[in-house]
């Protein structure tokens, strides 16, 4: 066991010791993730058109309406192809079903929200504020002037939050951020014409009304208030992503998965090339001449590739966490990491126990990987390529590795990951014993 | 004490090919230096290689300190250190680092490992190199860091495969001296070259390896034996055309047992040089072949190889 540790570590140490490598495995893919990054905040190549998309509309008051509109502007008119419904029930199976990228749920609250005074004058005093006069707040009684001061304290201090929600089908992921988009820029929008409101009439009324709050709020209506208030700073909505599993989705992260592995593939396929360089520099032979059994400095050097992948993958999956991109809940992560780096170790040395040289191994270890990673995902969203491919693309651990950060990206745990896991396990299995088979055949 | 047996060794690389070995037989005996001698593709480095346990024999056995080497090989590689031919080091890592990895994989650890690699480093004379890496090394550097790793944990039974192939004249002297050193502090050696002077210089006894088949065996005196009185003439040519038909034509004459001809000289293996000569040059003359310069040499191994083989160890 001890020999085991020590060949593992040594291949550890000698491709940490290789610029080059390093620069492959840890700043290739990570320059080519903040590339990715910021490639997909300018989102100007990105193919969309006319994704369907069901708007819900519970406001009790006439914002949502106001955003409906916002959606189905002629701005957006190329981008989205917006559907208003009312059943909810209904609205959420269509997502399931992937038969549109979202439903866009404007709360019963949203309008309260963003004019909290008027809404909740009505709702708690029954008081209509935007009928009323000066006169008519001055004349009522005084315990409901009182309240009217109260709640108006009240909701200085902590005023209300809503949240439109985009309930999004994992299957529409970038149609779901360009939706998101979207939304955020009316409510951005939505903010700026009540600022622009506000200031108009802000200096209206600080002339009449500068004696007190209750005088303020009385000198016309709630609404200049609230849009005062509003205007100062954003607006209390938030624009939340959830899929059917509760989560959002994140297309950078999911590229940061994808090129992590990716770039693990040629950590893996190096190390097997080594394999077979070490007999053509004669540290193999001198190995094998060691008192130490064959099987043992086979998998030794296995074990050491697979560490250093999975040093390299830890790395990578630490600094993008640095940088803000969530891969997952970190007990699964790790589990996903550890078991895509045996995998990708498991093809690295299949393709070495099935090559003559280094040289051709690491040719065929470069188209292997190419192909592998077209296949499952790793440049497009695998959702967007055919069932057969991602079918057939579950015989690279790419795919079984992008399906397991999709999963937890969007709220997936340990738990939910197993199966997967299990999947993944299964094709590292065959991979090795193909690779046994080799190495037999080679060393016979 | 005998500590390596060869029985009727026979290896081949495959069913259509001869055999690269076939049927070596040889001892070695505690603390000796033995040299198996021959030209390139003669069979040297698969016989070492199957002592290693590195191949398996395809008939014949092969027993290093009683253990066979198919049998248990594992209790052979305990017992053999190897220095192969080629650098077999890792040029990322440091001198001290190589040897720290390789003694751990003869299974040193703790003060052990360290005393080891500590003594190795100055056998190599590498100390003041000892955290450079490798691969920033001479050839010569490397090729002493070479031979150390095959010293680690002072097995008994040392394999050397051509350890001077390429190194230059000051690391070639200081690798044979660490070699005789070894002898004399009470290791078995088995050396494999095509050097015919490292053969000669270093061995206690030397085989002689020729298409796989061991041809002579025994001390350097006895091997010289061999060739009775005979001399070795070495002409030069003036131009290399017609040596080859300069050798035709002499060998088989009254007193000439051989005789070759390579790079524009012709070597002959002559009962009497004095009678010989005038012979060879006659035939020469006849040929139109220019000779431009004569030596006469003593009986040697590169004497005895001709007498045996009609070749050179060069051919």
């Amino acid at each position: 066991m001890h020999k085991l540790w020590v060949l593992a570590r040594n291949e550890v140490l000698r491709t940490f010791r290789d610029t080059g490598a390093v620069l492959m495995m840890i700043a290739a893919p990570l320059v080519l993730i903040l590339v990715l990054l910021a490639a997909f905040g300018k989102g100007e190549e990105t193919p969309i058109q006319d994704v369907p998309l069901l708007i819900l509309n519970q406001d009790h008051g006439a914002l949502g309406e106001g955003v409906i509109k916002a959606l189905q502007g002629e701005s957006l008119r190329e981008v989205l192809s917006p559907t208003v419904v009312t059943d909810e029930v209904a609205a959420r199976a269509q997502v399931d079903a992937g038969n549109v990228a979202a439903l866009v749920i404007i709360p019963p609250d949203f309008s309260d929200a963003v004019f909290p005074l008027l809404g909740t004058a009505q709702h708690e005093l029954g008081l209509d504020l935007r009928t009323m006069t000066p006169e008519t707040v001055s004349s009522l009684p005084l315990a409901q002037q009182e309240a009217l001061g109260a709640l108006y304290e009240r909701l200085q201090k902590s005023p209300p939050r809503t949240q439109i929600t985009i309930y999004a089908s994992p299957d529409w992921r970038i149609s779901t951020s360009v939706i998101k988009a979207a939304v955020t820029q009316v409510v951005e929008t939505l903010r700026m014409q009540l600022q622009g409101m506000a200031l108009a009439v802000d200096h209206l009324v600080r002339l009449d009304l500068a004696d007190g709050k209750i005088d303020a709020m009385s000198a016309d209506t709630g609404w200049v208030t609230d849009a005062i208030t509003a205007s100062s700073a954003a607006l209390p909505i938030a624009v939340e992503v959830v899929t059917p599993a509760g989560h959002g989705f994140n297309w950078v992260a999911y590229m940061a998965s994808a090129q992590a592995i990716f770039f693990l593939t040629f950590t893996a396929a190096s190390g097997g090339r080594t394999l077979l360089a070490e007999r053509e520099w004669g540290t193999l032979p001198r190995l094998l001449a060691m008192p130490v059994r064959p099987a043992t400095v086979l998998a030794g050097k296995v074990s050491g590739i697979a560490l250093a992948g999975l040093l390299q993958l830890l790395i990578l999956w630490g600094v993008t966490t640095l940088i803000g991109i969530w891969w997952g809940p970190p007990l699964a992560v790790l589990a996903a990491l550890v078991c895509l780096a045996l995998a990708a170790t498991g093809v690295g040395a299949l393709i070495a126990a099935w090559s003559r040289s280094a040289s051709q191994a690491g040719a065929l270890g470069t188209a292997v990987n190419l192909v592998a990673a077209a296949a499952s995902g790793t440049f497009v969203p695998r959702l967007a390529m055919p069932a057969w491919m991602r079918y057939l693309s579950l015989l690279t651990p790419n795919a079984w590795g992008i399906e397991s950060f999709s999963r937890l990206q969007m709220g997936g745990d340990l738990v939910t990951l197993l199966p997967l896991l299990g999947g993944l396990l299964l094709v590292t299995l065959v991979y090795y014993l193909a690779a046994l088979v080799g190495f037999r055949r080679q060393y016979a | 004490m005998t500590i390596v047996v060869v029985h009727e060794l026979v290896k081949r690389y495959s069913p259509d090919a001869p055999p690269a070995v076939d049927g070596v037989s040889f001892e070695i005996k505690k603390g000796e230096i033995f040299s198996l001698l021959g030209p390139n593709g003669a069979g040297k480095t698969t016989t070492i290689s199957v002592i290693s346990t590195l191949l398996h024999p395809d008939g014949g056995t092969v027993q290093v300190l009683g253990f066979d080497v198919v049998r248990a090989p594992l209790a052979v590689r305990q017992r053999v250190g190897v220095v192969p031919q080629e650098i077999a080091l890792y040029g990322e890592l440091t001198a001290a680092e190589n040897l720290r990895f390789w003694g751990e994989m003869r299974g040193l650890q703790g003060a052990e490992l360290r005393r080891e690699v500590a003594e190795k480093l100055a056998l190599a004379g590498l100390e003041e190199r000892a955290h450079a890496r490798v691969k920033t090394f001479s050839g010569g550097m490397k090729r002493r860091l070479n031979l150390a790793v095959g010293l680690l944990g002072s097995p008994p039974l040392i394999l050397m495969d051509e350890p001077t192939a390429g190194v230059d004249p000051q690391s070639r002297r200081h690798l044979l001296d660490r070699v005789k050193a070894l002898r004399d502090a009470g290791l078995t050696i088995l050396y494999t070259t095509h050097y015919m002077e490292e053969a000669q210089e270093l061995s206690d006894r030397i085989g002689i390896i020729d298409h796989g088949h061991l041809i002579a065996l025994g001390t350097l005196s006895e091997l010289v034996q061999m060739v009775g009185e005979h001399e070795t003439l070495v002409l030069g040519l003036a131009k290399a055309e017609g040596g080859q038909a300069l050798a035709g034509e002499i060998v088989g004459l009254e007193g000439i047992a051989a005789a070759t001809a390579d790079d524009g000289n012709i070597t002959v293996s002559v009962t009497s040089a004095a009678q010989a000569l005038p012979v060879v040059l006659t035939r020469a003359a006849g040929l139109g072949v220019s000779i431009r310069t004569i030596e006469v040499r003593e009986p040697d191994l590169e004497a005895v190889f001709l007498h045996l083989t009609g070749r050179t160890l060069r051919d």
